[in-house]
């Protein structure tokens, strides 16, 4: 099942969602955020503002991208910048 | 072919021994140009107790690699070093280092240049400021989103 990483204030947010494994059968990262909507409403609403990215086994992806069992998921904050 | 040599790390960044290495292992060059961004004591909003930046390890090393390979690729520098902490960083330490050696100062200086407004800008970092009231995320503006566009087109 992937595995579910939050950066930047969606961390706060993810609580103990970061770190997670997904549970079912997501095939894409739109059913992950499925997932997630059905474990925190909230937060859920709050990945899909702007600015808002995701990777898939650290590489950009899209809401089609597909997913597996070993994928990692990184859902990243819009970026500070160092 | 450009040698690109990124650290990102929770250990204070030695300015001066970085610089000493990178022009001493330089060859025949005719420059080197550097930046070193530190952290204030203070912002817009107040006073600034600390920093916390995060990273996404690997991830956030690789995003860096593309861009700066990119930036060789177009200014064909020898080297070039970034230097960046995460963790907690306080008023007067070091946040980042950037520094290029090159044949001619032109290629030197925009490199370090373009790399710093990326860093600044584009590359995976999250970054709260702890203040009194405290801690604080650092996201980007309308303004901010305004120039990535004009950046991008």
């Amino acid at each position: 099942m992937p595995r579910l990483l939050f950066f930047g204030q969606l961390r706060d947010r993810a609580g103990d969602l970061h770190e997670r494994v997904v549970a079912g059968d997501a095939r894409t990262v739109a059913d992950v955020l499925d997932w997630i909507a059905t474990q925190d409403a909230d937060l859920a609403a709050a990945l899909k503002v702007r600015g808002v990215r995701v990777a898939v086994d650290q590489s950009f992806a899209t809401l089609e991208a597909p997913v597996s069992a070993q994928s990692e998921l990184a859902f990243m904050s819009p970026l500070s910048g160092g | 072919m450009t040698e690109i040599n990124i650290i990102i790390s929770h250990a204070l960044i030695d300015v001066a021994a970085e610089l000493v290495t990178l022009d001493a292992e330089a060859c025949d060059i005719g420059a080197s140009a550097s930046f070193v961004g530190y952290c204030r004591g203070a912002s817009a909003t107040g006073a600034v107790r600390a920093l916390s930046l995060q990273h996404y390890p690997g991830f956030t090393e690789n995003v860096i690699r593309g861009f700066a390979e990119d930036m060789a690729a177009k200014h064909a520098p020898q080297k070039i070093i970034i230097r960046h902490r995460v963790g907690e960083i306080l008023p007067g330490e070091a946040i980042v280092l950037v520094a290029a050696t090159a044949t001619h100062r032109a290629a030197a200086f925009k490199v370090v240049e373009t790399l710093m407004d990326y860093l600044k800008s584009e590359a995976p970092f999250w970054k709260q400021e702890h203040r009194a009231d405290g801690a604080h995320w650092i996201e980007p503006t309308d303004e901010d989103y305004a120039r990535l566009q004009q950046r991008r087109s």
